[in-house]
């Protein structure tokens, strides 16, 4: 009788058994890269919050690399230094990576405060939090590129080397309906910095630290502030399309403007989420 | 939420007007808890400025009981999140809530649960609010007790995070049979015998371009306990499949985990001896979840948990990737009359425990050890790796000189390696902290407790010493002034005074108490989970209170 | 919505003076072997009962323990008063505390509530937390925190319930 009783918890423990996932080898996906087209694509805007000082970093900048591998052209990365890891310490780590957009970006995010490495995915919200750790970045940005893109951003730059001025077009077409104000901001990364890099993954280069470390889309500043400017008030209906020009002056000499980028994204400014970016060299 | 709100009304409604009469054995308890801090700005001591200046965390539990039905819910409020939390607590609701019924051998939860299977390696769900820690499973629960020693459980949910639950879906079973009870014949031995078995496993969608990652990850785990009142003995083993995830750095290694205990105990003395083995176990419904959320499962940290301020400076937290442990523990009662045990016996407590890692060899010439994307190492069940994570020997002796005088006195030699623990790279810190700790009876309701510590430490801040007063008038009040100071700090501006003053009031349950002062940055443990406090300087009022 | 949240919480507040004296829940805890023991054993005839929450890390819960063991016998032969501990260390110490109460020498019965249910159940927030119950196994006193010499007026309670006086307060 007991027996009997016993046996029919049997087929329950075979049933949860099942719900077993062994992955063989080879791990990685075999989808190389996505076939570029002419279309108009979805772009999105990674923001990797980290630090010289911060030794997991290096590796979570591999994610966002390979990821820039997987979707050229898709994926803005801006690589924000902040918080306690960005702090400058002799004799190494005396480059000043920050700047006032970067810390009111982590400090209103509350980024550095959960820790870094760290991310914003097109600054959408997931469960509470818009932070996304560095290994929930391919889900995310997967999950957004796989949706049709709700406008176009095209971009237009003069560069005048003499007297730093920038001299920005932006022209905007939406797809979708938007019932809320909409934003334009525009970045200032610099690419190749050589200098130090704390790194205890040896994955990626020597660890404690790395000498000759190359970092890359480092956030300089913003043409427009933190939080840019209005493109329009009272939504936008889709076939809407709007133009914008942006004029700022960068002091020479400061950064090396040959490796320069300037990241231009639009998003709800109720929402704060993402709707498209794009990317365009400085010269 | 509209749900939740009805939950209360109905709650409301059943304890207010009709429980005298409809319901007699109806009930409605409750506790408070709110902790509010103003906080000064300290450049010292490297407390941060705080723009709210005063931050604040409360909660409010009510559990309604009719007969078989229970019903609860608790209410949070972070306004802002206290200093040295998860600042993603922001905001306030209705965090918990449930509906339990109970029939013969028979009970099922609706709403947020705790459980625990066997030692928790695979599932355990809990809430330690002192460390921001709630991984309660909303979902639904079993329990059923077929026949006498038979207990069986089975639930289905998603954890809590913060004010949302977590992506992943949980589920488990779990079995234990106690022998003694099944078995007729077993009913008079002197032996008692328990196994029990669980199985839990975890869904979440695999979304990611890069890697294949396993949708469900499952895991179980078999124990057996034998005793005799006088020898203990009991273990688990668990066992986890690839389960890829941020904190192994997407390793698809299997993991496992052992945990052997030991005992000997007779009136007077106790001696107890664990051994653990924990393989790659950390184990979350959420792949990409780090810190101290989403947790499955519960690898508990086999150290000594230390009370005493300076010797708690280096606690211990178990390493989810991979760690050996051991520990030793001896409690000893030395008789009344004795030459040592004086006129009213002296008691002595050892401790020695020891974490290290585990040899972790590489999977092939060519791929690094924890390498992304691979199986990432091999190991030797039984082999020892070569890296000390913890070591603390311990002593401690409770002697009562007299009606009026009691002292404890302890000692502690702990090796700490920083790097693993917290992530840093400033290596071992080696250090040794005395405490002594009289309490004096002035009148039998009235005592002051005098404690002096020191810590003795070449690496990282150097030298402390502390002492504090205690004044206490039982059963209501308390007041204590300490100060603790980093003499031996190798940097001379930082060798700082952190004082503090505190009083408490107590009546029934309801406590109130406050203190002002400045507070070292440190790590706050409860059981062998972890997190770090900021210095701060302030104000910091608790109130507690049951009804 | 906060309004309506306000109010629900103000009428929860007003309905605790009218609660019911409640008894201790029935659920499953553990003895110090770890095999399973009902709360609805916690019995003691007609006399009263003393549950004590503890952890053997707390030490004012050990020095009130302590302080009431070294009277616990002459408690029981004058009173009838049964203490009950029920430690709330969870897995990490859970094994130690057998040894722990053998190597006290405690003469009182201790149980395991290793994942905190019975804490829940009894809305204990923090240890030391002392509950005393009338002979119809109600909850007439609660206490939290330990002075030195709070046992003292623990007895005096005790004494008085057996008197036939209300010590609620």
């Amino acid at each position: 009788m007991k027996i009997k009783k016993l046996l029919y918890i049997i087929p329950i423990l075979i049933l949860a058994f099942s719900a077993c996932d062994y992955i063989d080898e080879p791990y990685t996906e075999g989808n190389g890269t996505v076939n570029p087209t002419d279309t108009v694509k979805r772009k999105i805007l990674l923001e990797d919050f980290t630090g010289h000082q911060c030794p997991n970093c290096p590796a979570a900048a591999v994610v966002a690399h390979q990821l820039e591998a997987l979707y050229p052209g898709q994926i803005q990365i801006v690589t924000i230094h902040a918080g306690f890891f960005s702090q400058m310490v002799s004799p190494n780590y005396l480059i000043d990576f920050t700047c006032t957009e970067g810390v009111a970006l982590d400090t209103y995010f509350g980024v550095s405060t959960i820790g870094n490495p760290n991310g914003l995915v097109n600054r959408k919200e997931y469960s509470g939090s818009r932070v996304i750790g560095p290994n929930d970045w391919p889900s995310k940005v997967a999950e957004f590129l796989a949706m049709e893109p709700d406008a176009d951003i095209n971009l237009g730059c003069s560069y005048n080397d003499g007297s730093g001025a920038i001299d920005l077009t932006v022209d905007v077409d939406f797809f979708s309906d938007f019932s809320n104000d909409i934003m334009i901001c525009a970045f200032l990364t610099e690419d190749s910095i050589i200098a130090y890099q704390k790194n205890n993954d040896p994955a990626v280069g020597t660890t404690p630290e790395i000498a000759n470390y190359t970092h890359m889309h480092v956030l300089r500043g913003s043409m427009n502030g933190t939080w840019g400017d209005t493109l329009t008030t009272g939504g936008v209906s889709a076939n809407d399309s709007y133009q914008k020009t942006i004029n700022y002056s960068i002091s020479t000499g400061t950064w090396d403007t040959e490796h320069m980028h300037i990241v231009v994204f639009i998003y709800d400014a109720t929402t704060l989420e993402v709707i498209q970016s794009e990317e365009i060299k400085l010269k | 939420m509209r749900t939740l709100l009805s939950v209360i009304f109905i709650m409301t409604f059943l304890a207010t007007g009709y429980s005298q009469d409809l319901l007699p054995n109806s009930s409605i308890q409750g506790d408070f808890q709110t902790d509010f801090q103003y906080y000064f700005e300290d450049s010292l001591i490297g407390a941060p400025n705080v723009p709210e200046k005063l931050l604040s965390n409360g909660y409010l539990n009510l559990l309604f009981t009719n007969g078989n039905f229970n019903a609860g819910i608790r209410y949070e409020n972070y306004q802002n999140v206290m200093q040295g939390f998860d600042p993603r607590y922001e905001g306030s609701g209705i965090a918990y809530r449930f509906a339990e019924y109970k029939h013969k051998d028979f009970e099922i939860t609706v709403g947020n649960f705790y459980e625990q299977f066997g030692s928790g390696m695979v599932f355990r769900s809990y809430e330690e609010r002192s460390l921001g820690i709630d991984n309660s499973v909303d979902g639904i629960r079993l329990k059923y007790k077929p026949f006498s020693g038979v207990y069986l459980k089975g639930f289905i949910g998603k954890q809590r995070f913060f004010f949302d639950k977590g992506p992943g879906i949980v589920r488990g079973i779990d079995g234990e049979l106690s022998l003694n009870e099944f078995i007729p014949k077993l009913s008079t031995s002197k032996w008692r015998y328990t196994i029990g078995g669980s199985f839990v496993s975890k869904y979440q969608e695999d979304k990611d371009p890069i890697y294949k990652l396993p949708e469900n990850v499952g895991s179980w785990a078999g124990r057996l306990s034998l005793t005799n009142g006088k020898i203990i003995f009991n273990t688990e083993y668990a066992h986890k499949i690839n389960d890829p995830s941020t904190v192994n750095n997407l390793i698809y290694k299997d993991g496992e985990a052992l945990l052997v205990n030991l005992g000997y105990t007779v009136k007077g003395f106790g001696l107890m001896l664990s051994a653990k083995r924990i393989d790659n176990m950390s184990y979350r419904s959420d792949r990409t979840a780090t810190g101290n959320v989403l947790m499955i499962n519960y690898l508990p940290a086999l150290t000594n948990p230390h009370t005493y301020t300076l010797e708690a400076f280096y606690p211990y937290a178990t390493q989810p990737n991979g760690e050996m442990g051991f520990q030793g523990q001896l409690s000893y009662k030395i008789d009344k009359g004795t030459l040592l045990g004086g006129k009213y016996g002296t008691y002595v407590a050892l401790n020695y425990s020891r974490a290290s890692s585990l040899d972790m060899q590489p999977i092939n010439d060519t791929t690094l050890v924890m390498a992304k994307g691979t199986d990432g190492y091999t190991s030797d069940f039984f082999a020892l790796g070569d890296e000390l994570f913890f070591e603390d020997f311990n002593i401690e002796i409770t002697h009562k000189f007299s009606s009026k005088v009691k002292a404890i006195g302890t000692y502690a030699l702990i090796s700490y390696n920083s790097d693993v623990i917290e992530g840093h790279t400033d290596g071992m810190f080696y250090a040794n902290v005395g405490v002594l700790d009289l309490t004096y009876k002035v009148k039998p309701k009235k005592a002051i407790r005098f404690e002096m510590q020191h810590l003795w430490c070449k690496q990282d801040e150097g030298n402390w010493g502390m002492g504090m007063i205690e004044y206490s008038i039982a059963p209501k009040w308390f007041f204590a002034v300490l100060d603790n100071f980093n003499y031996g700090n190798p940097d001379k501006d930082k060798q700082l005074h952190y004082y503090m003053m505190s009083f408490g009031y107590t009546r029934n349950a309801g406590r109130i108490s406050v203190s002002y002062g400045k507070q070292r940055e440190g790590i706050i443990c409860v059981g062998g989970v972890c997190r770090n406090v900021p210095a701060s300087n302030g104000f910091l009022v608790s109130i507690t209170s049951n009804f | 919505m906060k309004a309506i949240k306000f109010s629900l919480f103000l009428i929860l507040l007003s309905i605790f003076s009218f609660v019911n004296a409640q008894e201790i829940p029935s659920l499953d805890i553990k003895n110090m072997d770890g095999s399973v023991y009902s709360t609805d054993s916690i019995v003691n005839g007609e006399s009263p009962i003393i549950i004590s929450f503890w952890a053997t890390w707390c030490k004012p819960c050990v020095r009130e323990l302590t302080s009431i063991a070294e009277v616990y016998d002459e408690w029981v032969e004058e009173t009838g008063v049964r203490l009950v501990a029920i430690s709330i260390d969870d897995q990490r110490t859970f094994n130690n505390v057998l040894p722990f109460v053998n190597g006290k020498d405690w003469p009182f019965d201790v149980y395991c509530d290793p994942n905190g249910d019975f804490k829940r159940a009894m809305s204990v927030n923090m240890v030391p937390h002392t509950f005393i119950l009338d002979k119809d196994r109600k909850i007439v006193w609660q206490h939290t925190s330990f002075a030195e010499g709070g046992e003292l007026e623990l007895i005096e309670l005790i004494r008085r319930l057996n008197d036939g006086e209300d010590i609620s307060e």
